[in-house]
């Protein structure tokens, strides 16, 4: 395999907001989903085109967010960049997220991200409104998705690599 | 006779006279010998024998010993000598054991010299006996090479290959260099080497062991060997016996490498892209593990020598440090037990200690609350033996504790809390959430109530499963059971059923089963896949009603996929095949004719046969329409 560029990124958000199925549409399982009940994070790679250059992704997918748990802390370091998921039916993971958000940049820097507003597909329940601080900006980085109905995955995977440095 | 008397007396005494006149010097002399004799007897008995006397005499009198005396000389000082030999190395042992080392090391190489001839001969005797190819082909092996049969052996049963090797940026876990024994590997290394990395995170944050790392994995025959170096890691995946040597040659090149490759290292956190010259030592590592599998010159006689005491001291290492572990993870354990009880506030432990495989405890209880178990808290195989005393005692806390717990616990105002043969029990209606916090504690082995006959509101439950249910799943609290009904797509099972494993693992639930015998799985994809194919399913007629045997064919299999797609959908679809054809009457025949041949087939369809207007007016006369009627998919309208 010719040398290309790696990048590790992670999967950040409260349980059940999606990651792992966003994940599971976007790659090809390699390990199986058990590391994530075990070990607490699985695995998956992919390899995009960004500029006309292949780079390939890889991507932990981590259960839990206990910040303040030293497993967690360790699996994302030296990560290049993080997807950042909330479930549009349950508004109060947009806010968790985005204090996770402030913490990791907090302690790891200026990362690059991508915020998805996942579960789009489920539009009688959606609860986040337009108007939200952190969607309402001309500049938002968060892009709506559904891993049921695939749409937007991949953008949002993709945008991330292109924002790697 | 009277004179001659007196003549004898006279005599006597003149000879005394003339003796003295003639003999008194010599007299004197005498007796002044006699004195010095008695001192110098003295003398000796006192021992007052000085070293200044002794000394000119000692060489001159061992010298005359060894010669006369010899054995009972060497009889004489054995004692003496191992005495002092003894008292020497205590004094000083370094100077003594460098004085002994020649002679010590060629006593251990002798040992070891026999040692590997008895054993070389226990396998010589046990192979002797084997008349397998392999055994037949090392004895004539043994027999063109003049290497020793036992040697083949070991040689043969002891190689090894590095298979795969593995840099691992530690920071990232991003692989810096990767080589394969044998060229492309079928694996993602990129993913393996990240699960590396987080597993070694999770093994080393999860387990608390200092800065204890993972070092080995096995992996069905393959051993994954990982060194950690302070920017890279290394990690090689060996098939056969390595020897402990190899581990020492990964140490030393990490360690090179880190040096040599200072700058790429840096680079690569910056860029990520695989350091070839890396990849390149790495092949090195690899083919010098080959070459080593392969070779069979006679040096190999040593280096097999080498092998079994590397094996051998690799072998009791990896029990010493196992046993060590189990010790360390017993006490821990204990430790744990030990603070479960501390913090029990009807508990008093007095006494504890791990006498060998004895556990001792001791300490008071209150009985009202309730007997203490060992079983409770000691994990099954913990300690052999246990001395589990705990004496009754009566603590004031009873009725005062009432007020004490509810505030400690928080417990809302629509429960009682009563304490009943010693344990505490809640009644009543509560929020979720407070009764997830009371099985928490439990969970955690703390004081806590009995929360089974509290009552979460019904809403907040419903609230609370649909937050976490599959879209179409509904579930229903019965008693204890929590039944689930509703669709749930056959993907989407697996899910659910990682769900409720992370119930279970947090202990969040209000319900001790889980009743999915009412969920219906559905195969939404699979029947739209069976619909597609029954739409491009082709009959062809003869003549007339009369069907040609491509079309009989065509129409069993029809007959097969409705049938699958029938049993699919279940009772979950109101399924009904409808067979339109156009208005001419040749096609009412025909589709007439395809009813009967599908009812024979035990198609367990509604088949109604209706003409169409739908249908394009073709020019020949024999179209016939099938329509799978139901609810949730969109019906299709087939031409056949
Ligand atoms: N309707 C809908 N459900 C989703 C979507 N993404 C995930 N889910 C469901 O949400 C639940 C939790 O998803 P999961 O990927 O395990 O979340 P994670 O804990 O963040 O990894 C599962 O039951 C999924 O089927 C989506 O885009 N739409
Ligand atoms: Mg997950």
């Amino acid at each position: 395999m010719a040398a290309e560029l790696t990048r590790k990124l992670c999967l950040i958000g409260d349980f059940g907001v999606g990651k792992t199925s966003l994940v599971n549409r976007y790659v090809r399982e390699i390990f199986d989903d058990r590391y994530l009940t075990t070990v607490g994070v699985k695995i998956d790679t992919k390899v995009v085109e960004v500029n006309g250059a292949p780079m390939k992704l890889v991507i932990w997918d981590i259960a839990g967010t206990e910040e303040a748990n030293a497993v967690y802390r360790s699996y994302l370091r030296g990560m290049a960049g993080f997807l950042l998921v909330a479930d549009g039916t349950r508004a109060y993971t947009l806010d968790n997220a985005l204090k996770l958000k402030d913490s990791i940049v907090q302690q790891m820097g200026d990362l690059p991200w991508v915020g998805l507003l996942n579960k789009a597909d489920l539009v009688d329940e959606w609860e986040i409104e337009e108007t939200h601080p952190a969607l309402a900006s001309a500049d938002s980085r968060w892009i709506k998705t559904s891993a049921s109905t695939s749409a937007n995955v991949e953008l949002a995977f993709e945008r991330l690599a292109s924002a790697l440095p | 006779m009277k004179t001659a008397k007196p003549e004898n007396t006279s005599a006597e005494q003149r000879l005394q006279s003339l003796r003295a006149a003639l003999l008194s010097d010599e007299q004197q002399h005498v007796a002044e010998l006699q004195r010095q004799l008695d001192a110098l007897r003295q003398e000796l008995a006192q021992q007052q024998l000085t070293p200044e006397h002794l000394a000119p005499l000692l060489a001159e009198s061992l010298d005359l010993a060894q010669s006369s005396e010899r054995e009972a000389l060497a009889g004489a000082l054995n004692a003496v000598v191992a005495e002092s030999v003894k008292e020497s190395v205590r004094a000083d042992k370094d100077s003594f054991a460098e004085a002994l080392s020649p002679m010590i090391g060629a006593a251990i190489r002798k040992a070891i010299t026999n040692a590997l001839k008895g054993f070389n001969q226990a396998i010589n005797q046990a192979v002797e006996h084997s008349l397998s190819m392999d055994g037949l082909r090392w004895r004539w092996e043994a027999w063109r090479t003049g290497v020793p049969y036992a040697q083949l052996i070991m040689r043969h049963t002891l190689p090894y290959v590095v298979e795969e090797a593995f840099l691992i940026h530690n920071d990232s876990g991003l692989l810096v260099a990767h080589a394969s024994s044998s060229g492309r590997s079928k694996v993602d290394n990129d993913a393996v080497s990240a699960m590396l990395t987080a597993i070694q995170d999770f093994v080393r944050d999860s387990f608390a062991v200092g800065d204890g790392q993972l070092e080995e994995v096995e992996i069905g025959g393959r051993m994954v060997w990982v060194i950690n170096g302070s920017r890279m890691s290394f990690a090689v995946v060996v098939h056969g016996t390595p020897p402990v040597s190899l581990r020492e040659d990964m140490d030393e090149l990490l360690q090179r490498l880190h040096v040599d490759y200072a700058e790429e290292i840096s680079a690569f956190a910056a860029d990520g892209k695989m350091v070839e010259p890396l990849v390149e030592e790495l092949q090195d590592l690899i083919a010098g593990s080959l070459e080593g599998a392969r070779q069979l010159q006679p040096k190999g006689r040593i280096k097999s020598r080498l092998w079994f005491w590397w094996l051998l001291l690799v072998a009791l290492l990896s029990f010493f440090a196992w046993n060590g572990w189990q010790q360390w993870h017993q006490h821990q354990q204990l430790q744990a037990v030990k603070q479960q009880l501390e913090l029990r506030e009807d508990l008093i432990v007095m006494d504890w200690v791990v006498r060998g495989d004895v556990l001792l405890a001791r300490g008071l209880y209150d009985p009202v609350f309730g007997i203490v178990d060992q079983g409770d808290y000691l994990p099954e195989g913990l300690v052999p033996e246990v001395d589990w005393l705990f004496a009754p005692y009566r603590s004031a806390l009873p009725e005062a504790a009432v007020a004490d717990k509810r505030e400690h616990w928080s417990v809302p105002p629509s429960v009682d809390l009563v304490l009943r043969d010693g344990r505490w029990r809640a009644h009543g209606e509560a929020s979720m959430a407070w009764v997830q916090s009371m099985r928490a504690l439990a969970h955690l082995g703390l004081p806590h109530p009995d929360v089974g006959l509290v009552v979460v509101p019904e809403a907040e439950l419903a609230k609370w499963l649909a937050d976490r249910l599959p879209s179409g799943v509904q579930a229903k609290l019965q008693g204890q059971v929590l039944q689930l009904t509703g669709r749930v797509e056959m993907a989407d099972e697996l899910l659910l059923a990682e769900e409720l494993r992370h119930w279970y693992a947090g202990n969040l639930l209000m319900f001790t089963e889980v009743d999915t015998s009412a969920l219906r799985r559905v195969r939404a994809s699979e029947l739209l896949r069976l619909g597609d194919l029954v739409a491009q399913q082709d009959l062809e007629f003869a003549t007339g009603v009369v069907m040609s045997p491509a079309g009989w064919a065509s129409m069993q299999q029809l007959a097969d996929r409705l049938k699958r797609w029938i049993e699919l959908a279940a009772d979950e679809i109101d399924a009904r095949v409808v067979l339109f054809h156009d208005a001419t009457e040749l096609a009412a025949r025909r589709a007439e004719k395809l009813r009967g041949l599908l009812q024979q087939q035990a198609v367990m369809l509604e088949v109604v046969v209706q003409p169409s207007e739908e249908l394009v007016q073709s020019d020949t006369v024999d179209a016939v329409g099938v329509v799978l009627k139901q609810q949730p998919l969109p019906a299709l309208a087939i031409t056949l």
